[in-house]
């Protein structure tokens, strides 16, 4: 991407709009239509509306997102890949949090949605910079959560999970297990599961939390799941950096607590004494040990093995 | 032998969950905040300043800025960062006409929450409301502004108060830094020592504030006498095209996103500006340097602001006097220095001096200062019906002012004999006045 590009271009561009910028001094930028396939999608640069001048879309930057959200969530047939890949036991998991392939680059991608339920974010799953797989916000759109929409605020229990993963590997055996004297066993009774009265949500890492959001925890029981973060050393000064996950959730709680209308009650995940767990690798979060117990032996277990 | 992805079975699934539920404890005490301690709206987080003209800078981009503006924000700054200096509290009413740009330089202001209060409606300084029966909440804004500057954006609703009288009367009291009240029930307090400035904002009716004498205790900073076409086409302009931009992006609660970028980033920088200036005003005040020249402009112009606002009193007629000086002498003392801090300038200046004269002669604008700039340099004087005529007024109360303004020696009345001819009377300024004006209106 140009780097002096318009701000209000940017969302367009992340999602592989193929808008003919080339430092023009015109109010619109024009691409191909996704919806009617005609060359008249225009964005007004002043802006960022767009439309279409013979099908007739048109919106801001967050009404885009929806739209190219619907567009490529019907477009989109098979999970099982990717459900594989971040080892979820169930592809329809990634069909009801709302994951879907883009209709124009066919990267996974997975919407935000902000307090009151309304998508405002499309998270790009794609290659960083550094080379390594991540989930990210599309350019100059603010941080939402994921699982907003499966949200029931009648339920008084809410698990906070860091990334939209997490929150999905945690949903699911959630919806597929149930309370009795001997611990939890499985259940196909979603009504009688431990997400009758458990919402699971996600939020995009440790380090974002918008006040805002705090109106959905109103009078609930708020469980904090961050990761096993190690402390660290500054490379600089010498300095011992706290383990990330475990100082969040500090944070958050004498956020939340703090509040006019605060949670009814607060707790976290506690690895270990120190904020985290030494037996498990740096980093370690929910998704990572509920698969974990499978992953570190690498034996036949129950008469399987895929090895 | 391609080596997949392992993904661990529903049931071995359900035991790791467990082990995570039990992992989830409730959070330390010493985790936990009271209920309503920290603030339920997000706030801008100030960025920290300590360049007045990086802040200036960062205000041109953000509006039209104009010498009024410019010369409205640094006196509240002088107000803020004198909060705490001993002495007679630097107290300013900002005026100007609607959309002139008052509400947003308070905004900026109030950016700052550590030392700025901000209150859109302002019903009076004490309650006496109690919450308990023990009484141990006082709920009074005073316990609140205590050593902080409070902001009154609209300071023409507190004209229209039912018990205003009473809430002027408290803010006169309170100006001596204490405010001692009496109720009828367990919430009487005395509250002494406080150190708090007030900038009060609002149109030109807030000089009805004048009558009661509580106006003595304010100077007045005006942003636009008048409103000039020009400069009005250019910022409507501006605005249109703005407002034609903006239009298509929704608010989605986030404060750093309520407004234009430009303007965001102003307030923000305001608000570390304030910081850096309470930090260390005690530092800044003390290298300030006050040359005698500067001091005894002040003096001038304190006794000019004397006559200048001088007005029959509406409670009585039996003695006519003015106010005395010394407490705008000090206040304009206060004002010069505070200005040569914020504007971080190494002594009082020409600069400094300019705006400390704009703020006098705001603060005596009024009928008085027209009949007086009328008949300076009129050698033989003027009559009552002239006076009238190129003021504006009616010549009855043409004729009581100048009665008025003659037992505070402001004016004189000189006869003109004429051969044959009955003398005639005619009005000019008196010999304290004229060498007043002169000094003060000499650049």
């Amino acid at each position: 991407m140009v780097d002096n590009l318009p701000r209000t271009l940017k969302p367009y561009l992340f999602h592989g709009i193929d808008l003919d910028w080339r430092g023009s001094n015109s109010d619109n930028v024009y691409a191909e239509c996704l919806w009617c396939g005609q060359e008249k999608f225009s964005v007004k640069v002043s802006n960022g509306v767009y439309k279409c001048w013979n099908c007739d879309v048109r919106g801001n930057a967050h009404a885009f997102l929806e739209a190219f959200w619907k567009l490529s969530d019907e477009h989109t047939t098979d999970y099982k890949s990717l459900a594989r890949s971040r080892k979820l036991i169930n592809p329809d998991t990634l069909m009801m949090w709302g994951v879907c392939q883009s209709y124009t680059q066919k990267n996974w991608l997975v919407p935000g949605y902000d307090e009151t339920g309304k998508l405002q974010q499309l998270y790009k799953y794609t290659k960083t910079k550094k080379g390594t797989m991540a989930l990210l916000g599309t350019s100059t759109i603010n941080q939402k959560m994921t699982g907003i929409h499966l949200f029931n605020k009648n339920k008084p229990r809410v698990i906070i999970c860091e990334g939209a993963w997490d929150a999905m590997a945690v949903w699911e055996v959630v919806r597929q297990c149930r309370h009795t004297e001997d611990g939890l066993i499985p259940t196909a009774n979603e009504s009688a599961s431990l997400y009758s009265d458990t919402n699971v949500i996600g939020i995009p890492g440790c380090n974002t939390f918008v006040d805002k959001w705090a109106t959905l925890l109103i009078g609930k029981e708020v469980h904090i799941w961050f990761d096993s973060d190690r402390p660290k050393t500054n490379s600089r000064t010498g300095k011992t950096i706290p383990p990330a996950g475990f100082t969040f959730a500090k944070k958050l709680a004498e956020k939340l607590s703090g509040r006019k209308k605060p949670p009814e009650s607060i707790h976290y995940l506690c690895w270990g004494k120190n904020g985290f767990d030494e037996e498990l690798p740096d980093s370690t979060d929910a998704r990572d040990f509920l698969n974990r117990k499978f992953e570190t032996n690498g034996q036949v277990v129950k008469g399987r093995s895929i090895i | 032998m391609v080596k997949l992805s392992r993904v661990a079975p529903l049931s071995d699934r359900i035991h790791q969950l467990e082990i995570l539920l039990s992992k989830s404890i409730p959070v330390p005490k010493d985790w936990l905040n009271k209920p309503g301690e920290l603030k339920d709206d997000a706030q801008l987080k100030i960025i920290p300043c300590d360049n007045y003209k990086e802040l200036i800078q960062a205000w041109r981009k953000a509006m039209k800025w104009t010498p009024g503006l410019d010369c409205a924000l640094s006196v509240m700054l002088a107000s803020v960062v004198s909060t705490k200096a001993l002495g007679d509290q630097l107290w300013v009413k900002i005026m100007g006409p609607g959309s002139c740009g008052k509400s947003k330089l308070c905004e900026a202001l109030s950016v700052n929450k550590e030392f700025v209060v901000s209150k859109d409606t302002f019903t009076g300084l004490s309650s006496g409301y109690q919450s308990d029966n023990e009484g141990s909440e006082n709920l009074s804004l005073v316990t609140k502004i205590k050593d902080k500057t409070l902001i009154i954006n609209d300071g023409d609703t507190l004209l229209k108060l039912p018990n205003l009288t009473q809430v002027l009367s408290q803010l006169r009291a309170f100006y001596g830094r204490n405010l001692r009240t009496s109720f009828k029930n367990k919430m009487s307090a005395d509250h002494e020592g406080y150190n708090t400035t007030i900038i009060l904002c609002g149109t030109s009716s807030l000089r009805k504030l004048d009558e009661s004498e509580l106006g003595e205790r304010f100077l007045s900073c005006v942003i636009m006498e008048g409103i000039d076409n020009e400069l009005e086409d250019e910022i409507l302009l501006r605005v249109a095209n703005k407002a034609n931009q903006i239009m298509a992006m929704e608010s989605d609660g986030d404060p750093e996103k309520q407004d234009d970028p430009t303007y965001t980033y102003a307030k923000k920088l305001t608000g570390g500006y304030v910081e850096y200036l309470r930090h260390n005003a005690q530092d800044l005040f003390s290298k300030v340097d006050n040359p005698e020249l500067a001091i005894r402009k002040c003096t001038r112009l304190g006794k000019f602001a004397a006559f200048m606002r001088a007005r029959p009193s509406y409670q009585q007629d039996e003695v006519t006097e003015r106010e005395f000086a010394p407490r705008l002498v000090s206040t304009h003392i206060r004002l010069s220095i505070g200005l040569a801090v914020v504007m971080q300038r190494k002594k009082v200046d020409e600069v400094v001096m300019r705006r400390v004269k704009k703020v006098a002669l705001d603060t005596s604008r009024g009928v008085v200062l027209n009949i007086c700039e009328y008949l300076y340099g009129l050698e033989k004087g003027s009559t009552a019906k002239a006076v009238s005529t190129h003021t504006g007024i009616s010549e009855g109360k043409a004729n009581s002012l100048l009665k008025f303004m003659r037992k505070i020696d402001a004016v004189k009345l000189i006869k003109h004999k004429r051969k044959g001819r009955t003398s005639s009377l005619s009005w000019c300024l008196s010999d304290v006045v004229n060498d007043l004006w002169e000094e003060v209106m000499e650049e």
